[in-house]
């Protein structure tokens, strides 16, 4: 069991980034408490395409890029590596990371009406730059990212540290579970 | 007892009595236990005797305390002071507060010279004058003063009164049919200090009365010609009611559908104005340490002058480096009724490139249905509601989603702030765009928000921490707010 479960973080590392180190992609499966649904043994791990958003450098925008995720059965797992690919680096020039440097997800869970509730870590509202443009980009980015790659997830909380709060950095309402706000794609 | 008893034994007891009291020496003042005085945060010991087996209290001091000048007259001594006048006399128990008669325990007395008087002066004449409550507890010798309880305070506007009602708990309120001119509500689960009017009274609202009983209280409003409806909103976050009673020039709130303050007029002469951020709250910062808080700051104070020299009354939010919520910016505004939100904001991104103002209106877009619902029980139980008079129902009010009703006259304004923002040398046209922004939901009128430039780009930061820039800025707002203005009114058909 150990043997799989190293053997699929080495998997996670090479889906999430393109053989990226694994260090990019802070909740790979196989992270305590959550272990993947394998089929073979000497196999890969099957795989899923996903929808990441990300913005661009001009900040005009979120843009979808695909990606890729282990096709673990765990809904909250899921969206787990989506989160996780979302704090890496950005897939290609010219899109930023939507996410301040550091952030880290402490918890994840879905409940039955599909409301994913996300806390972040406090790097989250610490360390951010602030300003409309990055607020709707950080929240459309987590929001559109997990209800467009997970299926099972309708709408998103954001949480900071395991607290509601009321906005990241002053701007956009936090109040209640979000949809993606398609506005907030770049034209 | 015993003296009753002995005024029945006939008049010869009772003369003798009487002549006894008469030739016994008059008991001299003993110096017992100072009483205490607590009122405001400050106490003092007051020096006290007894005379008579009566506690009493140096005058001079105890008015040194209150703050009131003493003056003697013979035996006439007065105290006066902002709040009012109490004339007091040596040798009688009565005493004037501001003309109205209190009768103490005893009679005001002099020891070596100076006036003493009764203990209960303390605790009944005095609060008269500040309009206070005080308890006296002679055990422990304590004074202490409170401020009066009052359960409603009134505030009267051109087509409304509004009635606060503090509560210590969110009561289940309930409306007993109208009769006449008379309208009463029971809030059921508080018991609040009774009053009787209290407020000034116009022909809206002619008088009110606030009754505890057994467990809950009962409010009687009487209305008058001018009153048309009676809106109810509990606002669960600040433990209180308003009672809006509307005049027939007021807008009715609209059953069965999710109602919002809004001004009335059609007039168009106020601003207020939010300087992003403050305080505690830097905002975002540039590369080169200036912050937004700072920017927005400026930006706003300029934009005041500028409009109150068109004419337009301009209110800030903040006028310093102030922490302030968004709930309450907002509040400001719809407080003071204001024509137009406008709250000014520098923008950021993680990285360099961005650049140029962007403008935006309420989006509503993010939340979906099911959001909402939650939404209106989460506010059920935590926000506001509001009961309107319609068919006697509650009815559930999201005051939070005020801005519903102006997203169109809001992107209006979104548009022309934009365009004349695309007019500034040096600016990029990054368009009115939406989001769901919480400082703009709970406006009562058009509102926007304006991000005058990136302060994540080296250039808009330099640019953002000149005087000119702010200028030009404030003024290119400023024009948009006249545009608006001019639509408005022609609109209106106002000149």
């Amino acid at each position: 069991m150990r043997r799989i479960g190293v053997l699929l973080l080495a998997c996670a590392s090479l889906a999430c980034d393109g053989g990226k180190p694994a260090s990019q992609s802070p909740l790979a499966p196989g992270a305590p408490g959550e272990t993947p649904v394998a089929g073979d043994d000497m196999s890969p791990a099957p795989r899923l395409a996903v929808t990441l958003l990300w913005p661009t450098a001009g900040a005009t925008g979120l843009v979808p890029r695909g990606a890729e995720i282990f096709a673990t059965s765990s809904p909250v797992d899921r969206a787990k590596q989506v989160l996780g690919l979302l704090l890496g680096p950005p897939p290609e020039r010219g899109l930023v990371a939507p996410l301040p440097e550091g952030t880290r997800v402490e918890v994840v869970f879905i409940d039955a009406s599909g409301t994913a509730t996300v806390s972040f870590s406090r790097e989250m509202v610490d360390k951010a730059p602030g300003g409309s443009a990055w607020e709707i980009a950080a929240v459309n980015a987590v929001v559109g990212s997990l209800t467009r790659s997970v299926p099972k997830i309708k709408r998103v909380r954001i949480l900071v540290s395991g607290q509601q709060v009321d906005t990241l950095t002053g701007h956009l309402d936090l109040r209640q579970p979000l949809i993606l706000d398609e506005r907030s794609l770049a034209p | 007892m015993a003296a009753r008893g002995g005024l029945k034994r006939g008049p010869l007891a009772a003369a003798l009595v009487t002549a006894a009291c008469l030739l016994l020496p008059k008991p001299s003042p003993a110096r017992v236990a100072d009483y205490v005085v607590e009122r405001g945060g400050r106490s003092v010991e007051l020096p006290t005797r007894t005379i008579g087996r009566r506690d009493m209290v140096d005058l001079e001091e105890a008015a040194r305390f209150f703050g009131l000048k003493l003056t003697r007259d013979r035996k006439r001594l007065e105290l006066v002071g902002d709040p009012g006048r109490i004339t007091l006399t040596v040798g009688r128990a009565a005493v004037l507060v501001d003309g109205e008669t209190v009768v103490l325990q005893g009679e005001v007395d002099l020891d070596d010279g100076r006036p003493f008087v009764p203990v209960d002066f303390l605790s009944r004449a005095v609060p008269r004058l500040f309009d206070e409550t005080a308890r006296l507890d002679a055990r422990a010798r304590v004074v202490t003063f409170e401020q009066t309880v009052r359960a409603a305070t009134c505030e009267e506007f051109d087509d409304r009164v509004r009635v606060t009602i503090a509560v210590p708990s969110m009561p289940r309120t309930s409306e007993v049919e109208p009769k006449g001119h008379e309208r009463r509500l029971v809030l059921d689960g508080v018991e609040l200090p009774a009053q009787e009017g209290g407020c000034t009274f116009g022909d809206i609202l002619t008088d009110l009365t606030v009754e505890p009983l057994k467990g809950r209280t009962q409010l009687t409003f009487f209305v008058g010609d001018r009153f048309s409806a009676l809106r109810v909103l509990e606002v669960e976050t600040e433990k209180k009611i308003v009672f809006d009673f509307l005049s027939e020039t007021a807008p009715a709130p609209a059953p069965q559908e999710a109602e919002a303050p809004s001004r009335p007029s059609d007039g168009f002469d106020l601003v207020v104005i939010d300087a992003g951020h403050g305080g505690d709250d830097r905002g975002a910062v540039g590369a080169k340490g200036l912050e937004e808080k700072t920017v927005t700051l400026a930006i706003a104070q300029e934009l005041a002058r500028k409009l109150r020299d068109r004419g337009i009354e301009a209110i800030l939010t903040r006028s310093s480096d102030a922490t302030l919520g968004l709930v309450d910016r907002t509040e400001i505004a719809n407080r003071a009724r204001a024509d137009l939100f406008i709250s000014i904001h520098a923008n950021a991104s993680p990285v360099q490139p961005a650049f140029g103002a962007e403008t935006y209106f309420l989006s509503l877009e993010a939340t979906d249905a099911q959001s909402r619902t939650l939404a209106a029980f989460e506010s059920d139980a935590t926000g506001l509601r509001s009961t309107g008079q319609g068919g006697g129902n509650l009815e559930l009010v999201l005051w939070d989603m005020a801005q519903q009703q102006y997203l169109e006259e809001s992107s209006h304004l979104a548009e022309a702030v934009q365009k004349e923002l695309n007019v500034l040398a040096g600016t990029r046209d990054r368009g009115v765009k939406q989001a769901n922004f919480l400082v703009l939901r709970g406006a009562a009128m058009p509102a926007v928000l304006v991000e005058v430039g990136f302060l994540s780009n080296p250039s808009e930061e330099k640019a953002m921490g000149t005087a000119e820039f702010r200028q030009a800025s404030a003024d290119a707002i400023a024009r948009a707010v006249l545009a608006f203005q001019a639509r408005r009114q022609m609109r209106s058909g106002a000149p």
